[in-house]
């Protein structure tokens, strides 16, 4: 059932998404050759300045309208009248959750590949890829020195919490929504409030939760290398945390809370 | 166990006024039943009540001795009032939708119905006329081999030749393992293939019995009863 | 078959006359095949359970039977279907007599009524 749902989401989505992304890759490949033309005079300056510009306009648009498509997809498809199709078809809520948390996932992670793949493009040049490893082979010494023989789990470990926190945004924006569907009258206003609300509390928590690490830190006057034995670990398990509540209370509001119009 | 739907002491309230009041009946399997009353009188909540899409404040329902869920979703089948299918979706994206998604979902009836509509199965769905898009929900919910089927107003929209075709499929598709629930206010066009009718007021049960009892107590249609009660 | 059914009295009444109309009629002839519950019911635009019960009815009256392996057949028994063409046609009478007398009617007149309109019918 779940991977019925994910293959439907998917084929809903691409219909925007993969054509978006092309775009960005045609835009770019006309980049490639703007850039070069960038310092000419009169027409042929303007048009590669406007193209340039287009291209930067381009790919912040990419990023938002995935970011905002993915967004009011959860809204569309499960709160308005595609919900009555949704919630009757036999899966268990947290399968609907699910299904659209992955494919949101994917898309953010291919829209990054997509951009930097665009990057590339543009400002490829045949020195970057020798660059390239250069500059990770210099980061990975750096990682070793600082670590110790802990760099690969430093590494897991930010991967981890990049991923974690990725997924707790948009969990925070599905619990948003959710919540904000329980206000009959004033579901988006309600979804807009409940994210500002919980955002900052997130916020508060948080620095909150610094005082007692900077002062268990100070004291024991440990160095950087006490990040990826007690920080991260730390934060690791704390943003799972923040996942699990988001996911569940979503998953409350749709089993027990629906009211669709 | 032959009743379909059980439903015993069901409330349900929205912000203070009160949707259903104790509601109590039983379907019985093989019957075709009339929800009728007008509007705001608690259908559509109970609809979506039956259909797992609103819990009960207080009572329970049951489809087929379970509660709804997950089983429940597999063996009923719901026409909504409302287009519940994604514009973007060509017809035959709809059939393959429900065929994945549907266990008990026949195709070649589908497709055998869209046929005798004469409804393009290429067209996306934003093209058709909504009368067009309601015949091709219909005829999604009734290719499916429920054991309940809730139809909320299916001949609301529709010209007077569909609604004759629409009738006719609900009495074509009718077999004596399963139940149909009809909500709607055309009870003339209607109440000849009824059994039994429910009448809602105001979220109670005003009355449940059978068509005949009433034509023959009351020596009337139903329609002309319900005109009567429901006077303004 | 044209099937009428009014919403003012019981379906499976109004069926149960239309059928016995059709095999006076001789729409349905002795001993033919009546088609399937579901088949009439869809042509009548009716509940097959309520052509069920009206076909159960006519079973009751000897009028049908039924083959548990092939279907429902009309009877074949000739003196009951004239007994119901009579029945019929008396109720008929009955009814257009009711009605003549509330038009103001006596029986001598009706009687001479009748038979110089039959005359004028036939030419």
């Amino acid at each position: 059932m779940l991977n019925k749902l994910m293959k439907h989401e998917l084929r809903a989505t691409s219909r925007l998404l993969v054509p978006l992304y092309l775009i960005l890759l045609f835009i770019s490949i006309i980049n490639r050759f703007a850039f070069k033309l960038y310092s000419y005079s009169g027409i042929v300056g303007i048009i590669s300045k406007f193209l340039i510009v287009t291209y930067v306009i381009s790919i912040f648009v990419v990023i938002i309208v995935t970011v905002l498509y993915m967004i009011t997809r959860f809204y569309k498809n499960l709160l308005t009248d595609e919900g009555y199709l949704m919630f009757t078809l036999p899966a268990k809520t947290h399968q609907l959750i699910t299904s659209k948390l992955l494919i949101t996932l994917l898309w953010l992670i291919i829209g990054i590949i997509a951009v930097l793949i665009s990057l590339l493009i543009v400002f490829a040049v045949p020195d970057t890829v020798s660059y390239t490893i250069n500059e990770i082979k210099e980061i990975m010494s750096i990682l070793s020195r600082e670590f110790g023989g802990s760099w690969v789990l430093v590494f897991t470990e930010l991967i981890f919490i990049s991923l974690l926190s990725l997924v707790g945004n948009i969990l925070l924006i599905y619990v948003s929504i959710a919540l904000g569907q329980l206000f009959s009258n004033h579901k988006i206003i309600g979804s807009f409030a409940a994210y500002m609300i919980i955002y900052t509390v997130i916020q508060f928590l948080m620095i909150l939760m610094l005082i007692p690490f900077g002062v268990y830190t100070s004291k024991n006057s440990m160095g950087v290398s006490s990040l990826p034995q007690v920080i991260f670990p730390a934060a690791i398990i704390i943003l799972m945390l923040g996942c699990t509540c988001f996911y569940l209370a979503t998953d409350y509001i749709f089993k027990r809370k629906l009211n669709l119009d | 166990m032959n009743s379909i739907l059980q439903c015993e002491s069901l409330s349900k309230k929205f912000s203070g006024s009160a949707a259903l009041s104790n509601i109590n009946f039983t379907i019985e399997r093989g019957r075709i039943i009339g929800l009728l009353g007008p509007n705001g009188s608690g259908k559509t909540t109970l609809l979506k009540i039956i259909n797992g899409l609103l819990v009960p404040d207080t009572g329970k329902v049951q489809i087929s001795g379970m509660e709804p869920g997950i089983e429940t979703k597999k063996i009923v089948s719901y026409l909504p009032e409302r287009t519940y299918l994604a514009d973007w979706m060509k017809v035959s994206d709809t059939i393959d939708f429900f065929k994945d998604f549907y266990g008990d979902f026949d195709a070649k009836i589908a497709d055998d119905m869209l046929k005798r509509l004469k409804i393009d199965p290429n067209k996306k769905l934003k093209t058709l006329s909504k009368g067009t898009k309601e015949k091709v929900q219909l005829i999604l919910v009734m290719s499916r081999r429920a054991e309940l089927y809730c139809l909320d107003e299916p001949i609301g929209g529709v010209d007077p030749a569909s609604r004759d075709y629409i009738v006719n499929t609900i009495i074509t598709n009718y077999n004596e393992n399963a139940a149909v629930l009809i909500s709607t206010h055309l009870i003339a066009e209607i109440e000849n293939i009824l059994d039994e009718v429910i009448i809602l007021k105001d979220g109670t049960v005003i009355l449940h019995s059978s068509v005949d009892d009433i034509r023959t107590k009351e020596g009337k249609s139903i329609d002309s009863l319900f005109r009567e009660v429901f006077k303004c | 078959m044209q099937w009428d059914i009014n919403s003012e009295r019981p379906v499976y009444i109004q069926l149960i006359e239309q059928i016995q109309a059709s095999i006076i009629s001789g729409y349905f002839k002795p001993s033919d095949k009546l088609p399937s519950v579901r088949d009439l019911a869809a042509e009548a635009s009716v509940n097959p359970n309520t052509m069920q019960k009206a076909l159960a009815e006519l079973e009751r009256s000897g009028l049908i039977y039924s083959n548990r392996t092939s279907g429902r057949y009309i009877t074949s028994d000739l003196m009951l279907i004239k007994e119901l063409k009579g029945k019929s046609a008396k109720c008929l009478i009955i009814d257009f007599v009711e009605k003549m007398k509330q038009l103001g009617f006596e029986q001598e007149e009706v009687l001479t009524m009748i038979t110089e309109t039959i005359k004028e019918m036939g030419k």
